[in-house]
């Protein structure tokens, strides 16, 4: 093994954690503490027994030290040994062929100390197989190289650098900040990160939203009259650019987080993997093996069109993925645009499969499908809206021409593609979206007939994928002609157990 | 009348056992049997005499005979096959579909059976894909034999490599 820096690293020799680990163990556990303990302070709420919890940190500072002190990794040839525990002792083996993934987090603390904290995950389970809080960074760093070197049943690191083994990285993607911006202006982070503010907030002061809606009505009340004294027209304007300043601030809040989260996104590939980094404050420095990826998500929606650009992320196989601070799906290109989008899905994937050269159309009939069971659906508030305003609840059939109009749209845009050992799906008008996979990665081929198909002479195939997140568009071909459906569930078949 | 998917190719696939149909018929009748519960409280506890009774008994009898033809349903329409290249499986009468698990993305199989499975015979098979919706595929309906058989059938040669992932 040639490629450890082995004085850094002696190979045997049993190491320990930085010396400043036991702070990092002290504030994780204090993490779950310090809301609350801010809020109180600042909101003067709560009663002085509350503090007395704080009593508790005194006796967690030992307990932190301790378990810096018992903490002890071992790298060995082939694998890493972690021993842990005081009382209840643990000696976990981890081979370096097994473990999937090395991240390095550093949150703004770790970055002025020079440290990261490491995980490293295998394939099963949902929480990560080893966890080391903190290493040094340009520990960390070398730690992560030695294990990668060994991907591939470690061939080509004992005869080699990992450099040959894995070729060069390329960079396929680096976001600067002006994307960031756009990001930001795009996305609806915003509005997320303030309902989740409220809901924390109310954890705390349950009442606190209605205080707030009160005071504002109160003074949107008291202040009716000066309103109404310039006219209902100012009045409207004053509730209008209240309203508008509050979509600007939630825009400003979104274009924040986009550059607090992705400053400095840089995506890079090669041979057996991607890497991502990016973070103002908190830095991440993640890996996903190209092998890991399933299947892929495209969307564009109205805003992202005028900007022409487009967001890529990918389902991974396997460990980690539900920890807490990785991301469910990996957001290859949070941002980006046609040609960046084909060189990085053209990287991972063998062949010219992307951009996909021709679509083809599902059931000339599609488009009923898709206007009949909302128009139907629609008729029973229509109904209620009637019994309840006479006539004018009629008005909301006219939502049936935008219906109508809609469903026609979608079907023209909808379509589907097998071919140079992909299968893709696209759909959506005002906001789209393109669901792929390769064929190899399927694990399974579903051919469904609901009555409604049936009528139509329909049928639908779905292609079963590795941890298909519940929040994506599923991959599945709906309202395609019977016998087209027989035909493309048999070929993929062949396809997958080739 | 347009094609249906239960009636293509109908050679090679076999049906469930007869032992199973009964066992079956109940147990998938059983959630539609659920209704019948406050449908014979709530009506005669309001309006208790030959009105009440005018609410439970047809919907009692709706939800048997939902009940009934749906847990007949599942025993007559479900039909496997065992190919060179996997396994097949249709299911349903009014939702038809029909799935395709290749041998080579099978990752293990189960084999259950209950007391009342045992009783007859009978047993339950899983198949485990690594696929989210087919993680694990369960038919009951077999006889112990050809669960065993096709469990036998399925688990690929060599061993499974990890190259599905």
């Amino acid at each position: 093994m040639t490629t450890a820096p082995s004085d850094a690293l002696p190979a045997q020799a049993e190491l320990r954690l930085h010396p400043m680990s036991w702070l990092f163990e002290l504030l994780n556990v204090l993490r779950q503490f310090i809301v609350p303990i801010v809020f109180l302070l600042i909101t003067g709420k709560g009663s002085s027994y509350e503090f007395w919890g704080l009593v508790g940190v005194g006796f967690m500072v030992p307990l932190a030290i301790a378990r810096y002190i018992s903490f002890r990794y071992r790298i060995g040839e082939d694998r890493i040994v972690i021993r842990s525990g005081l009382l209840h002792r643990t000696v976990r083996d981890i081979a370096f062929t097994r473990i999937q993934n090395v991240t390095l987090q550093q949150g703004l603390l770790h970055r002025l100390m020079g440290v990261a904290e490491v995980r490293l995950e295998t394939g099963g389970g949902e929480k990560e197989e080893g966890r080391m809080r903190v290493l040094g960074f340009e520990q960390a760093r070398q730690l992560q190289g030695i294990i990668r070197s060994h991907e591939h049943g470690g061939a080509a690191a004992r005869n080699g650098s990992p450099a040959e083994s894995a070729g060069a990285e390329t960079a396929l993607l680096q976001l600067p900040t002006k994307e960031l911006l756009k990001l930001g202006l795009i996305s609806n982070k915003g509005m997320i990160l303030v309902a989740a503010g409220f809901g924390a907030a109310m954890q705390f002061d349950w009442q606190l939203p209605e205080q707030l809606f009160r005071q504002a009505g109160g003074w949107l009340w008291d202040h009716s009259d000066d309103f109404t004294q310039h006219g209902y027209l100012s009045y409207a304007l004053g509730v209008l650019s209240l309203l508008m300043a509050a979509f600007v601030l939630l825009r400003i809040i979104s274009m924040l987080h986009a550059v607090l989260h992705y400053h400095g996104f840089k995506l890079r590939g090669d041979n057996h993997r991607l890497s991502i980094e990016r973070g103002l404050l908190n830095r991440f420095h993640g890996s996903l093996p190209r092998t890991r990826i399933q299947a892929w998500t495209l969307q564009q929606g109205w805003l992202q069109r005028r900007f022409a650009r487009f967001q890529l992320r990918v389902d991974a196989a396997g460990g980690g993925v539900k920890s807490e601070h990785v991301e469910p799906n990996w957001h290859l290109a949070p941002i980006a645009d046609e040609t960046h989008i084909a060189h990085i899905i053209g990287a991972v994937m063998p062949g010219n499969a992307w951009p996909v050269a021709e679509w083809l159309p599902l059931h000339p009939n599609a488009w009923k499908r898709e206007f009949k069971a909302p128009a139907l659906f629609l008729l029973i508030p229509t109904a209620i809206l009637v019994y309840w305003l006479h006539a004018w609840g009629l008005l909301l059939l006219l939502s049936h021409p935008w219906l109508w109009l809609q469903s026609k749209q979608w079907a023209k845009h909808a379509g589907y593609a097998h071919a140079n050992g992909l299968i893709a799906v696209r759909e959506g008008w005002i906001g789209k979206s393109w669901r792929f996979a390769e064929v190899s990665k399927v694990q399974a081929v579903y051919l469904k007939q609901s009555p409604f198909d049936r009528r139509h002479g329909m049928a639908t195939v779905f292609c079963d994928t590795v941890n298909a997140g519940s929040f994506e568009p599923p991959l599945a071909v709906r309202y395609l002609p019977f016998e087209e459906a027989v035909s493309l569930h048999r070929a993929l078949s062949a396809a997958i157990t080739r | 009348m347009n094609p249906e998917l239960n009636d293509l190719d109908a050679e090679g696939w076999h049906g469930l056992e007869p032992a199973a149909k009964n066992l079956m018929l109940w147990f998938g009748a059983l959630p539609f049997l659920i209704p019948i519960v406050p449908a014979s409280v709530l009506p005669n506890a309001l309006m208790p005499g030959f009105w009440g009774l005018a609410v439970t008994l047809p919907v009692a009898a709706l939800c048997l005979l939902l009940g009934l033809t749906y847990g007949h349903n599942r025993w007559r329409y479900t039909r496997w096959r065992l190919d060179d290249d996997g396994f097949r499986l249709r299911r349903g009468r009014w939702w038809q579909k029909e799935i395709f698990v290749p041998r080579s993305r099978v990752q293990h199989l189960d084999i259950h059976n209950g007391p009342m499975e045992r009783q007859r015979g009978l047993a339950t098979l899983v198949i485990h894909t690594a696929g989210t919706e087919s993680h694990a595929l369960k038919q009951q309906g077999f006889s112990l034999q050809t669960a065993t058989l096709l469990r036998d059938a399925l688990i690929p040669e060599t061993r499974r490599d990890d190259s599905a992932l």
